[in-house]
């Protein structure tokens, strides 16, 4: 896949989605939480990443009963959280290798 | 604060401000909530940093695949600015025209506009030449950050 491995603030966007549906401002503090403090999404980044995502079905407006213009919720699609196996999967791998090589190097 | 962020938001295209400017906003506002009560360090750091990708979110979006495709030659309108660039083109074209015509004449060669126009002149277009060289550095960043590979997100995985 031409887009994968995914960008860090991306991909904790989108892990941040899978727990459950979200707003913007409770996207960032997740992820800062997430990261332990080490990514601090701001505001255009955010929501550079939330058109982007959109606009490929990745995730989608939650409906909620208090729909507000100004506070709206988003989720993960189906396809966002198959992308997201995907990649989770990639780095699984890619942490097995990385492990062995170093565990036969202190070898 | 809210009216620089504001300002910031009519940077991006409108098709995004419909989308998003309130809901921005919003997140805005709310971080700055968080904030209010901490050190003068950590609020600097927090505008600084929000209007710092508010400034590359725009130049991003702006120069966006989409955008590029969303162009519609019938909706273009120059800027305000335009104006006064063709003006000065025209006096160039002007001068070098009268220049010329001195030349030819075999008359008097010096300068027909005063030493201070000339150097204005100069001026203006080593400005517009430094302006031209951190626009190109911006993009440039832009770019090498991989800013641009969230528009080429495909949308089924290859298994």
């Amino acid at each position: 896949m031409g887009n994968l491995p995914l960008t860090e603030p991306v991909l904790l966007v989108l892990l941040s989605l899978a727990e459950q549906p979200r707003h913007g401002y409770s996207i960032i503090k997740d992820v800062e939480q997430v990261s332990g403090r080490r990514v601090v999404l701001s505001t255009g980044t955010l929501y550079g990443a939330l058109k982007r995502l959109l606009a490929q079905g990745w995730i989608e407006h939650f409906e909620e009963t208090e729909n507000s213009r100004d506070r709206r919720a988003y989720r993960l699609t189906a396809r966002g959280r198959r992308n997201l196996q995907v990649e989770v999967e990639r780095m699984k791998q890619l942490t097995k290798v990385a492990s062995l090589r170093i565990a036969r190097k202190e070898a | 604060m809210l009216t620089l962020f504001r300002c910031l938001l009519r940077l991006y295209p409108a098709e995004f401000c419909r989308e998003f400017a309130e809901e921005m906003t919003s997140v805005f506002c709310q971080g700055r909530r968080d904030v209010r009560h901490q050190g003068l360090k950590v609020r600097a750091q927090f505008l600084a940093r929000e209007f710092w990708s508010m400034f590359t979110g725009a130049l991003r979006e702006q120069f966006s695949d989409d955008s590029f495709r969303r162009f519609d030659m019938r909706s273009f309108r120059f800027p305000r600015a335009t104006i006064v660039v063709m003006l000065v083109a025209l006096a160039n074209v002007g001068y070098a025209i009268e220049r010329a015509k001195q030349i030819t004449d075999g008359g008097d060669t010096r300068s027909i506009w005063p030493p201070v126009l000339t150097g204005m002149f100069v001026g203006w277009l080593g400005v517009m030449g430094i302006l031209g060289l951190i626009g190109y550095g911006i993009l440039r960043v832009l770019k090498q950050s991989g800013a641009q590979r969230l528009s080429r997100i495909q949308t089924k995985p290859q298994l």
